[in-house]
């Protein structure tokens, strides 16, 4: 009766901790949208290498617009230090004719979600509760793929509050397109930095505003999403130099791990308009349309890069089971033996089972 | 698809299943049962049912319900009413946790971006259930239950008009978060428990640990 009592002190304790701390303590504001909340990375000489809303982390990395890659080293306050690791070859020793289509094969068909629905450009709010204005590049990104001859679903579902558990709730979309078995899945987003000149480019006479890629580190599918960035990012660079800001490797999975052909896209930012965001999502449709479904006759090369990267993942994959489990194994049993003897025991009849549940 | 990637891919879903495989195994059911409840899961994705249309609230078969059912079997089948409390509890405190790690990183892919929360909610499942039941089985209860209890949460703010969403529970069926959730939960408890127990020198000898000798 007494524990019960403790219990319950907990449980209101608890109730009382997280349903009002947050809201109380840590208010309400947004990261982001606001001159002081913009990392700046610079690399180890000083030199200014990107603006950022996303927060970055130690080991994330960066391939700008010039192809030259940078990893994150340390973070003071605001200002990262990034080292210059040079150039990226983002065709591999490749040429472009080679690279293409990535699905031949293919059902033509595309995917695009919107993990935070809210997103929208000024002027007006830079976020609606509901629809914001990123539902609007997505469909204009679709409108430029039907005409190429490109099914697409979008998933229009909401997944606010603008939270951590958005990319929880953007997983039921994403899963749901999976279920098409699409050729590829986009989460539209735009970044948050303040700064319209980051973001802002003249293509083809045209002002748009650039598109960043979003490849999560925290996926076993990171090495094929990443050669996927940097297919599309090397297809843009030379139909459209310009329009793919870079590519940014931050710490999360955004539920790349369901699809070996998913990134999250970034068109543009707040300050920058929807106008120029909506020119940029026909550019880069028709590079899309050209990744995946060629415009020109092609070797196999390109898949064979694909294939290549995913095998070194399952390489690592098997890797650390195999070690995982002896190490499991071992803490169990105590001895080598005892490891030994537990496999022998697990090949000699079926899963384990002692009988003591 | 390339090759490597589909072999890639099934080996992904190979390790996956069989992780929960290694879980359904701790609760009370049997290797084919267990498989039972895997093929269900997965067939149980592909169907959602709508409890209510505006605002939306649905619930994946796989991903939901058969979690969910699991879930209160196990709690049904508790060895005392110790275990039972300690379970509820953990199921409490974890959904709390939730919460409150998915407002700590409110700007995630806008600001802290340093590990993706989604294994937090499993991790912080499984400790507290750890501590509190030094159970598999409430560790399982806390992390599929827990994120029941904070979807109903959403769907609760939704209601009184203080955010505009949609709530699916489940809704990623066999990856939603409320399996992903209880799968690592069980997977921690086992590890912790069995580095702990092997630290100690043997098992814990204290009564009343519901299943704390279970391997």
């Amino acid at each position: 009766m007494k524990n019960n009592k403790v219990y319950a002190g907990y449980i209101f304790c608890l109730l009382l901790f997280f349903f009002l701390f947050p809201t109380v303590v840590l208010g309400d504001d947004f990261i982001g949208h606001r001159e002081e909340d913009t990392v700046m990375v610079y690399d180890e000489q000083g030199n200014y290498v990107f603006a950022t809303a996303m927060g970055v982390s130690s080991g994330d990395r960066y391939i700008n617009e010039d192809n030259i890659e940078f990893e994150v080293k340390s973070i003071n306050g605001k200002r990262a230090i990034a080292q210059n690791k040079g150039k990226v070859d983002l065709f591999q020793g490749l040429n472009r004719t080679e690279l293409t289509p990535l699905a031949a094969q293919g059902k033509k068909l595309i995917g695009i979600y919107f993990t935070h629905n809210d997103e929208s450009y000024r002027p007006g709010p830079e976020s609606i509760e509901g629809q914001g204005e990123i539902h609007d590049i997505g469909y204009q990104l679709k409108n430029a793929l039907e005409k190429m001859g490109i099914q697409v679903i979008i998933k229009d579902n909401l997944h606010l509050p603008h939270d951590g558990a958005a990319y929880e709730r953007s997983r039921a979309s994403a899963t749901d397109l999976i279920k098409n078995r699409p050729d590829a899945i986009f989460d539209l987003h735009r970044d948050a930095i303040p700064q319209a000149h980051e973001y802002l480019a003249k293509i083809n006479g045209q002002l748009i505003s650039q598109v960043r890629l979003v490849v999560g580190r925290q996926n076993p599918n990171l090495s094929v999403n990443d050669n996927f960035a940097k297919q599309l990012k090397a297809v843009c660079d030379e139909k459209y130099p310009g329009l793919i800001k870079g590519i940014f490797y931050g710490s999360g999975n955004y539920n790349q791990q369901l699809s070996t052909h998913s990134l999250l896209l970034e068109f543009g930012t707040h300050v920058t308009t929807e106008a120029q965001a909506a020119s940029s999502a026909t550019m880069i449709a028709d590079s899309i349309n050209s990744l995946l479904y060629g415009d020109n006759i092609s070797n196999q090369e390109g898949r064979n890069i694909e294939s290549k990267n995913a095998y070194k993942t399952i390489a690592w994959i098997v890797t650390i089971l195999f070690v995982g489990i002896l190490a499991f194994l071992f803490i169990n049993e105590g001895s080598w033996q005892g490891v030994v003897n537990r496999i022998k025991s697990f090949l000699g009849r079926e899963i384990i089972d002692r009988g003591e549940k | 698809m390339t090759i490597g990637v589909i072999i890639l891919v099934i080996t992904g879903l190979l390790v996956y299943f069989g992780a929960a495989h290694r879980v359904l195994d701790r609760l009370h059911l049997t290797d084919s049962m267990a498989l039972f409840f895997i093929a269900l899961i997965i067939i149980g994705s592909y169907f959602e049912l709508t409890i209510r249309r505006s605002p939306l609230l649905t619930i994946n078969i796989g991903g939901g319900l058969i979690p969910i059912a699991l879930a209160f079997y196990v709690l049904y089948r508790a060895d005392s009413s110790k275990e039972l409390i300690r379970a509820i509890v953990a199921v409490v405190l974890t959904a709390g946790a939730i919460y409150g790690i998915s407002y700590f990183f409110r700007d995630f892919g806008h600001g802290r971006d340093i590990i993706d929360p989604l294994y937090l909610y499993a991790v912080s499942g499984g400790i507290i259930a750890y501590i509190l039941g030094r159970s598999r089985r409430a560790s399982f209860i806390a992390g599929t239950l827990g994120f029941l209890l904070f979807n109903l949460f959403t769907y609760y703010r939704v209601l009184t008009g203080r955010i505009v969403s949609q709530v699916r529970i489940g809704g990623a069926g066999a990856f939603d978060s409320i399996i992903i959730s209880g799968i690592l939960a069980v997977l921690l408890a086992e590890i912790i428990g069995e580095s702990r127990e092997r630290l100690q020198g043997g098992p814990a000898g204290e009564k009343n640990r519901g299943d704390s000798n279970e391997k």
